[in-house]
């Protein structure tokens, strides 16, 4: 099974990446109130090397948490991880030892409390990814609690942006009660959305006992769109992308493992999406999704991103992926 | 609270080994210990009633010895009635969307519940139609064809919600409902939907045999089948066992059945055999040790789930037998 757009509006992609903003707001009611949304003139994260999941990784992630001056200090922390489905050899879902990691560098930085959640939007069977991933042993072994985001408890949400149409969400109340989420995406070329990282990644927060599996509900008000106004709305605090191995050619699930060896951090998604869309050979603006969230949620371009560790050049590399969208490289790739 | 065994579940017990007994008593116990005050279950005990783990928890009620006062079954009918919305299906979630899968296992329950007429609680009859008839004018959005899969779109099963694609799960478990009700009151209404909900299924299995999510191939890739979606897609084509996909899937569940360790993937597998006259011991015991393992399924819908495989052997898995 794939993860598909409703099949009657395949142009979705190609529409919000053609159509300017400005046009988009004249044509109805602003899909956001710009008062809800400051972003700074400049961003500021952190790309880590990462050569491997045996080195450890938990000390980077800390280096990443100094160099961007967060505090977690007392904290409730969720960290949403990508799991979407499990296959021996493949690298579809963020590396359990990275999760891991992430547990044992934000208790050691002071969280009061750090429980993984995440609601797999792919996989039915939570219960079966966690064994087969190998994220359940070690959940058990660092006495770190799991929560199924598809089957939480829900709260009519409404959302901070509506470039989708949809003026509420049902979303999971751990979600809502966390005040310091962390979306710890996987490095994926995505057949649909070009490419998933830590905006992507916010799909799995919404609730597959309500809207099925997979988030068909999503699809069809528009992946794009809709990867948008749950970035609005989450807001999460900080991301944690493992491009440790990344996933390139028919990603999200089906593509080929691609040693691309770093971390990367920070607290503006867009401008994290948007340094790993370049790093793979993809332009940001070519992407609908960022293109748009770069006009009011965060910053794109690399003159707005001050980067900390490693310049983007030392990772940078050309991915492969699918025919439809290899529109989306950047001039020269 | 703890109830004490009814006679019948004691018969039940009597009839396993030990350890498969424990298991099923502490499974019972868990079900018993997860019910809200208003009767319904949630997915935690500290969590809000939910239509799946409702229906899976009424079920065992129903079919696996438990005989709570009748006023607690009805409890259980009116947290459905509760949420049914005005058309007919039911919705769990404030402002949320009614989950078609959940809504056809609940009207198994419902139809369950009428066929042992062990409850009489006010208008569950009409609560049963009403979701019968809410199922059978959903479907699936039909699209044009397709540029990225071998399938044909022009066929409407069921989604997971409204005004979205057709999705194996929720299509089995509404064309199972449908069947069961065709089956009871002979009503030729659902005839239509019925044949094209097996199309539907008949499309997308796997090349290999079982079935996917949804699709059977992808961008000139072949998918894999997964035991639970398999499960329940057999189920509903149970009355098409000649049908060379189902003949194909359930070789591949056969030799795949117990390869996904969960209680969600061994429980559907086992009520599948039962279903099937399949040999079932090694399900069982896979299942068994599956629970022993972890100390406890991993929600109330998988404990009630994996209660109501468990003891298959006594009621032969009659609510989603046709």
């Amino acid at each position: 099974m794939r993860q598909q757009p409703s099949q009657s509006r395949p142009t979705r992609r190609q529409l919000l990446a053609a159509v300017p903003l400005t046009l988009l707001a004249a044509c109805r009611r602003s899909p956001y109130n710009k008062a809800d949304f400051v972003v700074a003139p400049q961003s500021t994260m952190a790309l880590l090397p990462a050569a491997s999941y045996s080195i450890d990784i938990s000390n980077i992630i800390s280096r990443g948490l100094d160099l961007l001056g967060l505090s977690v200090r007392g904290r409730r922390v969720l960290l949403k991880p990508n799991l979407v489905e499990y296959e021996a050899g493949m690298m579809i879902n963020t590396n359990s030892m990275v999760i891991a990691a992430a547990i044992d560098a934000l208790r050691r930085a002071g969280a009061g409390e750090v429980v993984v959640a995440e609601g797999p939007g792919h996989r039915r069977d939570t219960e079966y990814l966690l064994a087969a991933s190998g994220l359940a042993n070690l959940l058990q072994e660092l006495r770190a609690p799991f929560v199924d985001l598809n089957l939480d408890d829900v709260r009519p949400t409404k959302l901070r942006s509506r470039f989708s149409g949809l003026e509420e969400l049902s979303l999971p109340v751990e979600v809502l009660r966390s005040d310091f989420v962390v979306s710890m995406a996987k490095l994926k070329t995505h057949h649909w959305a070009g490419m998933t990282a830590s905006m992507k990644n916010l799909f799995g927060v919404v609730p597959g006992a309500v809207y099925g599996w997979p988030k068909n509900f999503l699809h069809a008000h528009g992946i794009e769109e809709c990867i948008i106004d749950l970035t609005a709305t989450i807001r999460p605090a900080f991301t944690i992308v493992d491009a440790v191995v990344s996933m390139e050619g028919d990603g999200p699930i089906m593509g080929q493992p691609r040693n691309t060896g770093f971390l990367a951090m920070g607290t503006d998604l867009v401008a994290v999406d948007s340094t790993c869309a370049r790093i793979i050979g993809l332009d940001p603006r070519k992407i609908g999704y960022l293109r748009v969230a770069s006009q009011f949620l965060g910053n794109s371009e690399p003159g707005q991103i001050r980067q900390h560790g490693e310049p983007p050049t030392r990772f940078a590399t050309t991915f492969d992926i699918v025919e439809p969208l290899r529109s989306l490289r950047l001039e020269g790739r | 609270m703890k109830l004490p065994c009814t006679t019948l579940l004691t018969d039940i017990l009597g009839e396993m080994a030990d350890n498969e007994a424990v298991v099923v008593r502490r499974l019972h116990d868990a079900i018993v210990a997860a019910r809200h005050a208003d009767g319904g279950w949630g997915y935690g005990a500290d969590k809000a009633a939910r239509l799946e783990p409702t229906s899976w928890a009424l079920l065992a009620l129903l079919d696996c010895g438990i005989r709570l006062p009748n006023s607690d079954l009805s409890g259980g009918v009116s947290s459905l009635s509760r949420w049914q919305q005005s058309n007919g299906l039911l919705s769990d979630a404030p402002h949320g969307m009614p989950n078609l899968a959940f809504n056809g296992l609940a009207a198994l329950v419902l139809r369950r519940m009428q066929e042992q007429t062990v409850v009489n609680a006010p208008g569950d009859g009409h609560v049963e139609t009403r979701l019968l008839e809410g199922i059978r004018a959903t479907k699936g959005v039909r699209t044009g064809a397709s540029t990225f899969n071998r399938q044909d779109n022009r066929l409407q099963g069921w989604p997971w919600v409204n005004r979205t694609f057709s999705w194996v799960e929720p299509t089995a478990w509404c064309l199972l409902a449908l069947k069961k009700a065709r089956r009871a009151t002979s009503d030729g209404r659902f005839d239509a939907r019925i044949d094209e909900g097996n199309r539907l299924l008949i499309d997308r299995c796997c090349r290999e045999g079982g079935w996917n999510y949804g699709n059977s191939n992808m961008f000139g890739k072949e998918l894999h089948p997964y035991v639970p979606t398999t499960a329940v897609a057999l189920l509903a084509l149970q009355d098409h066992r000649s049908a060379p996909e189902v003949s194909r899937s359930l070789r591949w569940i056969r030799e795949n059945g117990n390869g996904e360790s969960s209680g969600l993937a061994l429980s559907l597998a086992l009520i599948l055999a039962h279903v099937y006259h399949e040999p079932n011991e090694g399900l069982e015991r896979c299942l068994c040790d599956e629970i022993a393992r972890k100390g406890s399924p991993a929600n109330p819908a998988t404990t009630a789930m994996a209660l109501y495989a468990l003891t298959g052997s006594h009621h032969a898995a009659a609510a989603v037998t046709i």
